[in-house]
Protein backbone atom coordinates (compact mmCIF):
# COMPACT_ATOMS: atom_id res chain seq x y z
CA UNK A 1 0.00 0.00 0.00
CA UNK A 2 1.23 3.66 -0.57
CA UNK A 3 0.12 6.79 1.72
CA UNK A 4 0.93 9.91 -0.12
CA UNK A 5 0.65 12.88 2.13
CA UNK A 6 0.64 16.14 -0.04
CA UNK A 7 0.71 19.90 1.39
CA UNK A 8 -0.46 18.29 4.59
CA UNK A 9 -1.89 20.94 7.19
CA UNK A 10 -3.98 21.03 10.45
CA UNK A 11 -4.82 23.62 12.86
CA UNK A 12 -6.51 23.64 15.66
CA UNK A 13 -8.18 27.47 16.10
CA UNK A 14 -4.45 29.35 15.78
CA UNK A 15 -2.13 26.67 16.57
CA UNK A 16 -0.56 24.45 13.55
CA UNK A 17 -0.27 20.75 14.28
CA UNK A 18 0.92 20.09 10.82
CA UNK A 19 2.48 22.70 8.51
CA UNK A 20 2.00 21.50 4.65
CA UNK A 21 4.03 18.28 5.15
CA UNK A 22 4.80 16.17 2.01
CA UNK A 23 5.80 12.93 2.24
CA UNK A 24 5.24 8.89 0.56
CA UNK A 25 5.02 6.02 2.69
CA UNK A 26 5.27 2.75 0.96
CA UNK A 27 4.82 -0.96 2.64
CA UNK A 28 5.19 -3.23 3.68
CA UNK A 29 7.56 -2.04 6.16
CA UNK A 30 8.27 -0.85 9.55
CA UNK A 31 8.12 2.70 10.03
CA UNK A 32 9.41 4.45 13.32
CA UNK A 33 7.42 7.98 13.31
CA UNK A 34 9.78 9.79 15.91
CA UNK A 35 9.54 13.36 17.58
CA UNK A 36 8.72 14.97 20.95
CA UNK A 37 5.62 15.88 22.42
CA UNK A 38 3.56 18.19 20.45
CA UNK A 39 5.54 17.28 17.17
CA UNK A 40 2.27 16.44 15.05
CA UNK A 41 2.82 12.45 15.38
CA UNK A 42 -0.76 11.83 16.79
CA UNK A 43 -2.52 14.30 14.91
CA UNK A 44 -1.14 12.89 11.56
CA UNK A 45 -2.25 9.39 12.43
CA UNK A 46 -5.42 10.57 13.10
CA UNK A 47 -5.79 12.21 9.27
CA UNK A 48 -4.14 8.71 8.43
CA UNK A 49 -7.00 6.83 9.97
CA UNK A 50 -9.59 9.06 9.08
CA UNK A 51 -10.57 10.39 12.68
CA UNK A 52 -9.96 13.71 11.71
CA UNK A 53 -10.20 16.14 8.36
CA UNK A 54 -7.48 18.08 7.37
CA UNK A 55 -6.74 22.34 7.46
CA UNK A 56 -5.78 21.75 3.61
CA UNK A 57 -3.64 19.06 1.34
CA UNK A 58 -4.36 15.52 1.15
CA UNK A 59 -3.60 12.34 2.99
CA UNK A 60 -4.38 9.17 0.33
CA UNK A 61 -4.16 5.36 0.33
CA UNK A 62 -3.55 4.28 -2.70
CA UNK A 63 -5.19 7.26 -4.08
CA UNK A 64 -8.00 6.75 -1.84
CA UNK A 65 -9.02 9.89 0.42
CA UNK A 66 -9.16 8.18 4.14
CA UNK A 67 -11.83 10.34 5.53
CA UNK A 68 -15.05 8.21 5.69
CA UNK A 69 -14.09 6.09 2.96
CA UNK A 70 -14.66 2.12 4.06
CA UNK A 71 -12.30 0.98 1.61
CA UNK A 72 -9.61 2.47 3.39
CA UNK A 73 -10.90 2.58 6.82
CA UNK A 74 -10.67 -1.37 6.91
CA UNK A 75 -7.63 -1.51 5.83
CA UNK A 76 -6.05 0.59 8.68
CA UNK A 77 -5.80 -0.40 12.49
CA UNK A 78 -4.66 2.55 14.79
CA UNK A 79 -4.28 1.63 17.94
CA UNK A 80 -3.49 4.70 20.52
CA UNK A 81 -2.49 5.03 23.90
CA UNK A 82 -5.61 5.20 25.78
CA UNK A 83 -9.53 5.52 24.56
CA UNK A 84 -9.19 2.56 22.59
CA UNK A 85 -12.54 0.61 24.12
CA UNK A 86 -15.39 1.46 25.80
CA UNK A 87 -14.95 0.58 29.24
CA UNK A 88 -18.46 -1.72 29.73
CA UNK A 89 -17.65 -3.98 27.00
CA UNK A 90 -16.39 -7.57 28.20
CA UNK A 91 -12.84 -8.30 26.10
CA UNK A 92 -14.71 -11.07 24.42
CA UNK A 93 -17.28 -8.47 22.85
CA UNK A 94 -14.39 -6.06 21.89
CA UNK A 95 -12.93 -8.81 20.00
CA UNK A 96 -15.88 -9.66 18.60
CA UNK A 97 -16.24 -6.37 17.36
CA UNK A 98 -12.91 -6.19 15.96
CA UNK A 99 -13.48 -9.88 13.73
CA UNK A 100 -16.85 -8.10 12.43
CA UNK A 101 -14.78 -4.56 11.42
CA UNK A 102 -11.33 -6.30 10.29
CA UNK A 103 -11.73 -8.61 7.23
CA UNK A 104 -8.32 -10.11 8.11
CA UNK A 105 -8.73 -10.75 11.66
CA UNK A 106 -7.09 -13.07 13.23
CA UNK A 107 -9.22 -15.14 15.88
CA UNK A 108 -7.12 -17.79 16.82
CA UNK A 109 -4.34 -16.04 17.06
CA UNK A 110 -6.12 -13.25 19.04
CA UNK A 111 -7.42 -16.14 21.54
CA UNK A 112 -3.41 -17.54 21.83
CA UNK A 113 -2.49 -14.06 23.09
CA UNK A 114 -4.93 -13.35 25.41
CA UNK A 115 -4.03 -16.68 26.54
CA UNK A 116 -0.39 -15.51 26.87
CA UNK A 117 -0.81 -12.00 28.19
CA UNK A 118 -3.27 -13.81 30.96
CA UNK A 119 -6.52 -12.11 30.01
CA UNK A 120 -9.87 -13.09 31.08
CA UNK A 121 -12.53 -12.93 28.29
CA UNK A 122 -15.02 -12.47 30.57
CA UNK A 123 -13.96 -9.11 32.40
CA UNK A 124 -15.25 -5.99 31.95
CA UNK A 125 -12.55 -2.91 30.41
CA UNK A 126 -13.38 -0.72 33.36
CA UNK A 127 -12.14 -3.85 35.46
CA UNK A 128 -8.96 -4.08 34.11
CA UNK A 129 -5.47 -2.58 34.65
CA UNK A 130 -3.70 -0.18 32.78
CA UNK A 131 -1.16 -2.83 31.29
CA UNK A 132 -4.15 -5.20 30.84
CA UNK A 133 -5.92 -2.38 28.28
CA UNK A 134 -2.41 -1.62 26.83
CA UNK A 135 -1.97 -5.85 26.33
CA UNK A 136 -5.48 -5.77 24.27
CA UNK A 137 -4.97 -2.59 21.83
CA UNK A 138 -1.61 -4.08 21.11
CA UNK A 139 -3.23 -8.08 20.84
CA UNK A 140 -6.30 -5.63 18.70
CA UNK A 141 -3.18 -4.11 16.52
CA UNK A 142 -1.25 -7.35 15.84
CA UNK A 143 -5.01 -9.66 15.13
CA UNK A 144 -6.13 -6.97 12.65
CA UNK A 145 -4.05 -7.80 10.01
CA UNK A 146 -4.67 -4.14 8.80
CA UNK A 147 -2.19 -3.49 5.94
CA UNK A 148 -1.86 -0.63 7.74
CA UNK A 149 -1.39 -1.05 11.61
CA UNK A 150 -0.47 1.93 13.38
CA UNK A 151 0.58 2.31 17.48
CA UNK A 152 0.89 5.46 19.00
CA UNK A 153 2.25 4.59 22.32
CA UNK A 154 0.36 1.24 22.42
CA UNK A 155 2.22 0.31 25.49
CA UNK A 156 1.62 2.36 28.28
CA UNK A 157 1.44 0.62 31.76
CA UNK A 158 3.23 -2.62 29.96
CA UNK A 159 5.47 -4.08 32.20
CA UNK A 160 8.90 -4.98 30.35
CA UNK A 161 8.44 -8.70 30.12
CA UNK A 162 5.01 -8.09 28.58
CA UNK A 163 6.69 -5.28 25.78
CA UNK A 164 9.31 -7.95 24.84
CA UNK A 165 6.56 -10.24 24.53
CA UNK A 166 4.54 -7.86 22.19
CA UNK A 167 8.26 -6.99 19.92
CA UNK A 168 8.91 -10.92 19.34
CA UNK A 169 5.49 -11.43 18.39
CA UNK A 170 5.32 -8.65 15.92
CA UNK A 171 8.36 -9.57 14.43
CA UNK A 172 6.97 -13.09 14.10
CA UNK A 173 3.78 -12.38 12.70
CA UNK A 174 5.63 -9.55 10.65
CA UNK A 175 8.01 -12.54 9.31
CA UNK A 176 5.04 -14.73 8.26
CA UNK A 177 2.48 -11.67 6.56
CA UNK A 178 4.26 -8.42 5.86
CA UNK A 179 2.39 -5.24 6.21
CA UNK A 180 2.93 -1.81 7.33
CA UNK A 181 3.57 -0.57 10.53
CA UNK A 182 3.42 2.73 11.75
CA UNK A 183 4.97 3.16 15.01
CA UNK A 184 4.96 6.23 17.50
CA UNK A 185 6.81 5.84 20.56
CA UNK A 186 9.27 7.68 23.09
CA UNK A 187 10.82 4.59 24.30
CA UNK A 188 12.58 4.18 20.71
CA UNK A 189 16.01 2.38 22.63
CA UNK A 190 13.61 -0.26 22.54
CA UNK A 191 12.32 -0.79 19.50
CA UNK A 192 14.76 0.80 17.11
CA UNK A 193 15.90 -1.86 15.62
CA UNK A 194 12.67 -2.85 14.59
CA UNK A 195 12.21 0.29 12.43
CA UNK A 196 13.14 0.05 8.46
CA UNK A 197 12.56 3.71 8.06
CA UNK A 198 12.62 6.46 10.29
CA UNK A 199 10.55 9.59 9.88
CA UNK A 200 11.24 12.40 12.74
CA UNK A 201 8.41 15.12 12.61
CA UNK A 202 9.10 18.57 14.50
CA UNK A 203 6.84 21.28 15.34
CA UNK A 204 4.65 19.60 12.41
CA UNK A 205 6.90 19.67 9.88
CA UNK A 206 9.34 16.69 8.42
CA UNK A 207 12.73 17.01 9.81
CA UNK A 208 13.99 14.23 8.57
CA UNK A 209 12.36 10.84 6.43
CA UNK A 210 15.13 7.99 5.94
CA UNK A 211 16.14 4.88 5.95
CA UNK A 212 16.93 3.15 9.74
CA UNK A 213 20.09 1.25 8.12
CA UNK A 214 21.12 4.22 6.28
CA UNK A 215 20.80 6.67 9.29
CA UNK A 216 22.80 4.49 11.90
CA UNK A 217 25.77 3.85 9.49
CA UNK A 218 25.52 7.96 8.19
CA UNK A 219 25.98 9.52 11.28
CA UNK A 220 28.57 8.71 13.82
CA UNK A 221 30.22 10.20 16.98
CA UNK A 222 33.97 11.03 16.81
CA UNK A 223 36.07 11.39 19.34
CA UNK A 224 39.23 12.98 19.85
CA UNK A 225 41.73 16.51 20.59
CA UNK A 226 40.07 19.38 19.33
CA UNK A 227 42.23 20.70 17.06
CA UNK A 228 41.88 17.25 15.09
CA UNK A 229 37.91 17.16 15.71
CA UNK A 230 37.34 20.58 14.43
CA UNK A 231 39.66 19.57 11.19
CA UNK A 232 37.80 16.32 10.84
CA UNK A 233 34.11 18.24 10.54
CA UNK A 234 35.32 21.49 8.91
CA UNK A 235 33.42 19.96 5.84
CA UNK A 236 30.90 17.98 7.63
CA UNK A 237 27.13 18.47 8.63
CA UNK A 238 27.55 18.35 12.26
CA UNK A 239 24.54 18.17 14.58
CA UNK A 240 25.74 18.48 17.88
CA UNK A 241 29.30 19.25 19.59
CA UNK A 242 30.58 18.60 22.99
CA UNK A 243 33.84 19.93 24.80
CA UNK A 244 35.45 18.59 27.75
CA UNK A 245 39.20 19.39 28.86
CA UNK A 246 40.59 19.93 25.68
CA UNK A 247 38.50 17.27 24.07
CA UNK A 248 35.62 16.97 21.79
CA UNK A 249 32.75 14.87 20.88
CA UNK A 250 31.01 15.19 17.50
CA UNK A 251 27.98 14.00 16.66
CA UNK A 252 28.18 14.28 12.46
CA UNK A 253 26.97 13.18 9.53
CA UNK A 254 29.73 10.48 8.16
CA UNK A 255 31.21 7.46 7.47
CA UNK A 256 32.71 6.06 10.90
CA UNK A 257 35.74 5.01 8.18
CA UNK A 258 36.70 8.14 7.61
CA UNK A 259 37.05 9.04 10.94
CA UNK A 260 39.02 5.97 11.62
CA UNK A 261 41.24 6.76 8.77
CA UNK A 262 41.85 10.48 10.37
CA UNK A 263 42.66 8.65 13.75
CA UNK A 264 39.87 9.80 15.63
CA UNK A 265 37.44 7.67 18.05
CA UNK A 266 34.27 6.68 16.65
CA UNK A 267 31.10 5.29 18.02
CA UNK A 268 27.35 4.88 16.28
CA UNK A 269 24.50 7.03 17.57
CA UNK A 270 21.14 4.93 18.60
CA UNK A 271 17.96 6.44 16.95
CA UNK A 272 17.02 7.89 20.01
CA UNK A 273 20.10 9.72 20.79
CA UNK A 274 19.91 11.11 16.85
CA UNK A 275 16.04 11.77 17.61
CA UNK A 276 17.09 14.22 20.56
CA UNK A 277 20.35 16.02 18.92
CA UNK A 278 18.39 16.57 15.92
CA UNK A 279 15.46 18.01 17.15
CA UNK A 280 17.82 20.23 19.81
CA UNK A 281 19.52 21.27 16.95
CA UNK A 282 16.46 22.63 15.08
CA UNK A 283 15.78 24.30 17.98
CA UNK A 284 13.50 22.18 20.12
CA UNK B 1 -21.39 -2.02 3.78
CA UNK B 2 -23.52 -5.02 5.14
CA UNK B 3 -20.59 -6.40 7.23
CA UNK B 4 -19.72 -3.14 9.10
CA UNK B 5 -23.77 -2.56 9.83
CA UNK B 6 -23.31 -5.88 11.28
CA UNK B 7 -20.48 -4.76 13.01
CA UNK B 8 -21.75 -1.49 14.59
CA UNK B 9 -24.97 -3.02 15.48
CA UNK B 10 -23.01 -5.75 17.53
CA UNK B 11 -20.91 -3.54 19.10
CA UNK B 12 -23.97 -1.37 20.35
CA UNK B 13 -25.93 -4.10 21.53
CA UNK B 14 -23.30 -4.80 23.10
CA UNK B 15 -22.88 -2.07 25.30
CA UNK B 16 -26.14 -1.09 25.75
CA UNK B 17 -26.96 -4.84 26.94
CA UNK B 18 -24.82 -3.86 30.68
CA UNK B 19 -26.95 -0.82 30.74
CA UNK B 20 -30.29 -1.98 29.61
CA UNK B 21 -30.03 -5.02 32.54
CA UNK B 22 -29.59 -2.12 35.07
CA UNK B 23 -32.17 -0.24 34.30
CA UNK B 24 -34.51 -2.78 34.12
CA UNK B 25 -33.50 -4.34 37.36
CA UNK B 26 -34.22 -1.45 38.95
CA UNK B 27 -37.62 -0.71 37.30
CA UNK B 28 -38.54 -4.36 38.20
CA UNK B 29 -37.61 -4.42 41.45
CA UNK B 30 -39.32 -1.27 41.96
CA UNK B 31 -42.27 -3.26 40.56
CA UNK B 32 -42.00 -6.53 42.97
CA UNK B 33 -41.45 -3.90 45.81
CA UNK B 34 -44.88 -1.98 44.78
CA UNK B 35 -46.56 -5.29 45.00
CA UNK B 36 -45.26 -6.32 48.52
CA UNK B 37 -45.99 -3.29 49.86
CA UNK B 38 -50.02 -3.66 48.29
CA UNK B 39 -50.35 -6.58 49.49
CA UNK B 40 -49.12 -5.71 52.47
CA UNK B 41 -50.51 -2.00 52.99
CA UNK B 42 -53.77 -1.48 50.37
CA UNK B 43 -55.01 -4.83 49.77
CA UNK B 44 -58.11 -4.66 51.83
CA UNK B 45 -57.60 -0.44 52.27
CA UNK B 46 -58.69 2.88 50.91
CA UNK B 47 -55.22 3.48 49.77
CA UNK B 48 -53.95 3.57 46.04
CA UNK B 49 -50.74 3.03 44.56
CA UNK B 50 -49.89 3.95 40.78
CA UNK B 51 -47.39 2.80 38.96
CA UNK B 52 -46.42 3.78 35.45
CA UNK B 53 -43.32 2.16 33.05
CA UNK B 54 -43.48 4.80 30.40
CA UNK B 55 -41.86 8.10 31.54
CA UNK B 56 -39.13 6.69 33.04
CA UNK B 57 -38.59 4.47 29.72
CA UNK B 58 -39.26 7.63 27.76
CA UNK B 59 -36.21 9.35 30.10
CA UNK B 60 -33.95 6.30 30.08
CA UNK B 61 -33.99 6.25 25.98
CA UNK B 62 -33.72 10.04 25.59
CA UNK B 63 -30.71 9.59 28.24
CA UNK B 64 -29.40 6.43 26.00
CA UNK B 65 -29.42 8.67 22.47
CA UNK B 66 -27.84 11.55 23.78
CA UNK B 67 -25.62 9.90 25.60
CA UNK B 68 -24.20 7.60 22.89
CA UNK B 69 -22.84 10.23 20.41
CA UNK B 70 -20.35 10.57 22.96
CA UNK B 71 -19.91 7.30 24.16
CA UNK B 72 -20.24 4.92 21.05
CA UNK B 73 -19.87 6.65 17.87
CA UNK B 74 -15.69 7.72 18.88
CA UNK B 75 -15.44 3.97 19.37
CA UNK B 76 -17.45 2.72 16.07
CA UNK B 77 -15.20 5.54 14.17
CA UNK B 78 -12.00 4.22 15.74
CA UNK B 79 -12.65 0.66 14.21
CA UNK B 80 -13.25 2.04 11.03
CA UNK B 81 -16.92 2.46 10.16
CA UNK B 82 -18.75 5.55 8.16
CA UNK B 83 -20.66 7.90 8.67
CA UNK B 84 -23.06 5.95 6.66
CA UNK B 85 -22.89 3.02 8.67
CA UNK B 86 -23.08 4.82 11.62
CA UNK B 87 -26.43 6.60 10.58
CA UNK B 88 -27.84 3.36 9.58
CA UNK B 89 -27.01 1.49 12.30
CA UNK B 90 -28.07 4.00 14.82
CA UNK B 91 -31.84 4.16 13.35
CA UNK B 92 -32.09 0.52 13.73
CA UNK B 93 -30.42 0.61 16.98
CA UNK B 94 -32.92 3.38 18.25
CA UNK B 95 -36.18 2.23 16.35
CA UNK B 96 -35.14 -1.57 18.20
CA UNK B 97 -34.40 -0.37 21.76
CA UNK B 98 -37.71 1.26 21.53
CA UNK B 99 -39.54 -1.36 20.41
CA UNK B 100 -37.71 -4.02 22.89
CA UNK B 101 -38.31 -1.75 25.68
CA UNK B 102 -41.88 -1.09 24.76
CA UNK B 103 -42.13 -4.79 24.27
CA UNK B 104 -40.84 -5.26 28.10
CA UNK B 105 -42.95 -3.26 29.57
CA UNK B 106 -46.12 -3.28 27.61
CA UNK B 107 -46.14 -7.45 28.61
CA UNK B 108 -45.21 -6.80 32.17
CA UNK B 109 -48.11 -4.29 32.37
CA UNK B 110 -50.31 -6.68 30.61
CA UNK B 111 -49.05 -9.75 32.94
CA UNK B 112 -49.78 -7.68 36.40
CA UNK B 113 -52.71 -6.33 35.52
CA UNK B 114 -54.36 -9.67 34.11
CA UNK B 115 -53.29 -11.82 36.86
CA UNK B 116 -52.82 -9.51 39.70
CA UNK B 117 -56.36 -9.16 41.11
CA UNK B 118 -55.91 -5.85 42.77
CA UNK B 119 -54.57 -4.06 39.98
CA UNK B 120 -55.53 -2.55 36.88
CA UNK B 121 -54.53 -0.04 33.86
CA UNK B 122 -56.04 3.74 33.90
CA UNK B 123 -55.18 7.10 32.49
CA UNK B 124 -51.68 8.85 33.16
CA UNK B 125 -52.81 12.49 33.51
CA UNK B 126 -56.61 11.30 35.50
CA UNK B 127 -56.89 10.95 38.94
CA UNK B 128 -57.11 8.66 41.02
CA UNK B 129 -60.15 8.16 41.13
CA UNK B 130 -60.39 7.03 37.89
CA UNK B 131 -59.90 3.66 39.83
CA UNK B 132 -62.35 1.02 40.47
CA UNK B 133 -62.87 0.66 43.30
CA UNK B 134 -61.05 -2.60 45.43
CA UNK B 135 -58.24 -2.60 43.26
CA UNK B 136 -55.24 -0.70 44.79
CA UNK B 137 -52.25 -1.12 42.10
CA UNK B 138 -52.83 1.39 39.68
CA UNK B 139 -50.84 1.32 36.09
CA UNK B 140 -51.22 4.42 33.96
CA UNK B 141 -50.31 4.77 30.28
CA UNK B 142 -51.17 7.21 27.46
CA UNK B 143 -52.87 4.64 25.97
CA UNK B 144 -55.93 4.89 28.16
CA UNK B 145 -56.64 8.03 26.12
CA UNK B 146 -56.95 5.58 23.37
CA UNK B 147 -57.97 1.83 23.73
CA UNK B 148 -55.78 0.16 26.09
CA UNK B 149 -54.69 -2.59 24.32
CA UNK B 150 -50.80 -3.98 24.01
CA UNK B 151 -50.21 -3.60 20.91
CA UNK B 152 -51.84 0.18 21.42
CA UNK B 153 -49.36 0.82 24.04
CA UNK B 154 -46.30 -1.06 21.93
CA UNK B 155 -47.48 1.95 19.19
CA UNK B 156 -47.61 4.53 21.63
CA UNK B 157 -44.33 3.51 23.59
CA UNK B 158 -42.53 2.43 20.38
CA UNK B 159 -43.39 5.75 18.52
CA UNK B 160 -42.73 8.07 21.51
CA UNK B 161 -39.93 6.32 22.58
CA UNK B 162 -38.09 6.50 18.89
CA UNK B 163 -38.76 10.44 18.38
CA UNK B 164 -36.94 11.44 21.74
CA UNK B 165 -33.97 9.23 20.62
CA UNK B 166 -34.06 10.76 17.19
CA UNK B 167 -33.92 14.36 19.37
CA UNK B 168 -31.60 13.95 21.89
CA UNK B 169 -29.38 12.33 19.20
CA UNK B 170 -29.69 15.58 17.28
CA UNK B 171 -29.37 17.51 20.62
CA UNK B 172 -26.24 15.14 21.48
CA UNK B 173 -24.92 15.97 18.05
CA UNK B 174 -25.10 19.68 18.61
CA UNK B 175 -23.06 19.19 21.75
CA UNK B 176 -20.44 17.09 20.40
CA UNK B 177 -19.76 19.13 17.30
CA UNK B 178 -20.44 22.47 18.94
CA UNK B 179 -19.85 22.33 22.47
CA UNK B 180 -21.59 23.78 25.43
CA UNK B 181 -22.36 26.96 23.14
CA UNK B 182 -23.77 25.11 20.52
CA UNK B 183 -25.77 22.76 22.53
CA UNK B 184 -27.14 25.11 24.64
CA UNK B 185 -27.99 27.62 21.63
CA UNK B 186 -29.77 24.36 19.95
CA UNK B 187 -32.20 24.01 23.59
CA UNK B 188 -32.38 27.94 23.41
CA UNK B 189 -33.95 28.11 19.90
CA UNK B 190 -36.22 25.26 20.87
CA UNK B 191 -37.20 27.27 24.24
CA UNK B 192 -37.47 30.60 21.97
CA UNK B 193 -39.57 28.25 19.56
CA UNK B 194 -42.41 27.11 22.38
CA UNK B 195 -42.55 30.46 24.43
CA UNK B 196 -43.29 32.66 20.84
CA UNK B 197 -45.98 29.89 19.91
CA UNK B 198 -47.46 29.82 23.42
CA UNK B 199 -47.36 33.94 23.19
CA UNK B 200 -48.91 33.50 19.77
CA UNK B 201 -51.63 31.04 20.64
CA UNK B 202 -50.87 28.80 18.02
CA UNK B 203 -49.18 25.93 19.32
CA UNK B 204 -51.63 25.88 22.44
CA UNK B 205 -54.13 25.63 19.31
CA UNK B 206 -51.99 22.85 17.83
CA UNK B 207 -52.06 20.71 21.11
CA UNK B 208 -55.55 21.33 21.74
CA UNK B 209 -56.45 19.79 18.36
CA UNK B 210 -54.32 17.03 18.72
CA UNK B 211 -55.01 16.19 22.29
CA UNK B 212 -58.79 17.03 21.66
CA UNK B 213 -58.94 14.09 19.49
CA UNK B 214 -56.45 11.66 19.91
CA UNK B 215 -56.03 8.69 18.02
CA UNK B 216 -53.30 6.04 17.30
CA UNK B 217 -52.44 8.24 13.97
CA UNK B 218 -51.15 11.08 16.05
CA UNK B 219 -48.38 8.29 17.07
CA UNK B 220 -47.67 7.29 14.14
CA UNK B 221 -47.51 10.62 12.52
CA UNK B 222 -44.95 11.20 15.41
CA UNK B 223 -42.95 8.41 14.82
CA UNK B 224 -42.72 10.02 10.98
CA UNK B 225 -42.12 13.38 12.49
CA UNK B 226 -39.12 11.40 14.78
CA UNK B 227 -37.68 9.78 11.63
CA UNK B 228 -37.44 13.49 9.53
CA UNK B 229 -35.56 14.83 12.85
CA UNK B 230 -32.95 11.20 12.64
CA UNK B 231 -32.33 12.08 8.74
CA UNK B 232 -31.31 15.86 9.63
CA UNK B 233 -28.77 14.41 12.06
CA UNK B 234 -26.78 13.12 9.10
CA UNK B 235 -26.21 16.76 8.30
CA UNK B 236 -24.44 16.49 11.99
CA UNK B 237 -22.99 13.66 11.33
CA UNK B 238 -21.23 13.73 8.00
CA UNK B 239 -17.73 15.40 8.80
CA UNK B 240 -17.86 14.19 12.80
CA UNK B 241 -14.50 13.94 13.63
CA UNK B 242 -13.39 12.47 16.73
CA UNK B 243 -12.36 15.00 19.06
CA UNK B 244 -9.36 14.43 21.93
Amino acid sequence: MIINVNELEKKYGKSEALSDISFTLEGPKIYGLLGRNGSGKTTFMDLLAGHTLPTSGSVKVDGLETFDNRKVTENICLIKEANNFHKDLKIKQVLRAYELFYPRWDNKLALALIKDYHLNLNARIKSLSKGMVSALGVICGLCSKAPITIYDEPYIGLDAAARKMFYDTLIEEYEKEKRMIIFSTHLIDEVSLLFEEVLILQEGELLLQQNADELRKGSCVVTGEKEQVETFIADKDVIKKEELAGMMNAYIYGSKREAEAAGLRTESIPIQELMIYLTEKEGA
Amino acid sequence: MQRQLKASLFYLSSEIRYTAIIFWAIILSILAFSLVLDIAFFKNSDGQMMFNFSFPLYIFSAIVAQQTVKGSIPYLIKMGSTRKNIFASFSIYFFVISLVNAFIANTVHSLIVNFYPNSQSVVTLGSVSNTKSGESLSFNHLAFFLEDTWMTRMVVDTTIMFFLMAFAFVLGLFFYRFGLLGGFSFIGIIVLFFIIGMAQGWLLDFFVYVFSDITLLVFIQLFFVGLIIYFASYVLLRRLTIQG
